[in-house]
């Protein structure tokens, strides 16, 4: 072994190369983590757009066959002709939609004062509004009931989704009654 | 360790550049998949939203055909008029609208009139990202409406004239949701 030919590297070559490996691992490590962040942020919405799309559609079966008691823009009361229930589902300034329900026999005693205790039907921040047209007896009107929902994971979130639903009122025992 | 060559070399070009080819052919599908997976979660959030506001528009159509009938009349035809039909136009229906019977939505069925914007979405507010367009098709034999409410949204499709086409081109790749239900004279 010759020991002339023996070479390393410089001091100037591994500080060069090294130097260009920090720049690229920092580039390309930054890309995944932001990918990441973005990976879970996208997750966590999910999630709490299912639950809310869950809380729609339940809302919505309800709704179906209930007529309206009380609305304001960010709750509704009903009484639901086919569980025998007075429902209040609201949205709460905290962000949640809530519900609250009682089992009774008519649709004269369903009110606020009577119902239990609230409970949490969605995760994440969840706002939006009611739209209520409720139904008339004469002239006859078969009402509505219009709810959107802005879903994000906190209230500084930027990334939301929308979900909008309406519910024809089939409350015939009410119409024709 | 044993060095065979005695003179001083660096890289030659060809190296450096088959390196540097490697290097990105090993990180580009990695970003590129990245960035798909995170484009994916983004549609999906516009297929949810699309595919709510499709239903909304039959359960509209059920709301309009309902209070038409206590109006009086017992045809299908005069709860839910056909396309051309003497009392509704019916290209696009609207939570807010309550006088289904009567004066329906002075618009023709031109594209720019279906766009979807504001809290709770509605038509007619500015250009939004959603559109919505209803279908309707009388059958007097059966006495039956066929319904259709597609939701599209970007420019991948826009629906034509016919049911048809949207039942084989209106899919989530598409950018395009929609429901559809047959409306039948019982109450």
């Amino acid at each position: 072994m010759r020991k002339k030919n023996l070479r390393g590297f410089t001091l100037i070559e591994l500080i060069v190369s090294m130097g260009v490996f920090i720049v690229m691992i920092t580039t390309v490590s930054a890309t995944f983590a932001s990918g990441f962040a973005s990976y879970g942020n996208a997750r966590d919405l999910e999630r709490d757009v299912e639950s809310a799309q869950y809380a729609m559609n339940t809302l919505a079966k309800y709704l179906r066959t209930s007529t309206i008691i009380d609305s304001t823009p960010s709750s509704v009361v009903f009484y639901d002709y086919s569980s025998n229930r007075c429902f209040e589902y609201e949205i709460t300034g905290a962000g949640v939609l809530q519900a609250r329900m009682k089992d009774i026999v008519s649709y004269s005693q369903c009110s606020v004062s009577v119902l239990g205790s609230p409970f949490d039907l969605t995760t994440g921040y969840v706002s939006g509004e009611f739209v209520v047209d409720p139904s008339v007896k004469s002239p006859k009107h078969m009402g509505r009931v219009t709810l959107y929902l802005d879903i994000r994971k906190s209230p500084t979130s930027t990334m939301s989704a929308n979900v909008q639903t309406t519910v024809s009122l089939r409350d015939y025992q009410f119409l024709e009654n | 360790m044993r060095i065979k060559r005695n003179v001083l070399n660096g890289f030659s070009l060809a190296e450096t550049m088959l390196s540097m080819t490697v290097l990105i052919v090993g990180i580009l599908p990695i970003l590129a998949a990245m960035n798909g997976g995170l484009k994916h979660s983004l549609e999906s959030r516009s297929i949810i939203t699309a595919s709510g506001l499709a239903q909304e528009g039959v359960e509209l159509l059920k709301n309009v055909k309902d209070n038409n009938a206590f109006a009086g009349g017992t045809s299908l035809a005069v709860w839910l008029p056909p396309s051309g039909g003497p009392t509704w136009n019916d290209c696009r229906i609207d939570f807010n609208d309550n006088a289904v019977s009567t004066t329906g939505f002075p618009v023709s069925c031109g594209q720019s009139n279906f766009s979807l914007s504001g809290t709770p979405y509605v038509h007619g507010g500015g250009s939004g990202k959603f559109n919505r367009r209803i279908f309707l098709s009388y059958d007097s034999t059966n006495e039956t409406v066929d319904c259709i409410s597609v939701v599209y949204w970007g420019s991948t499709y826009v629906p034509s004239t016919t049911m048809a086409d949207v039942r084989s081109q209106c899919s989530a790749s598409n950018a395009c949701a929609y429901a559809e239900t047959t409306l039948t004279p019982w109450e």
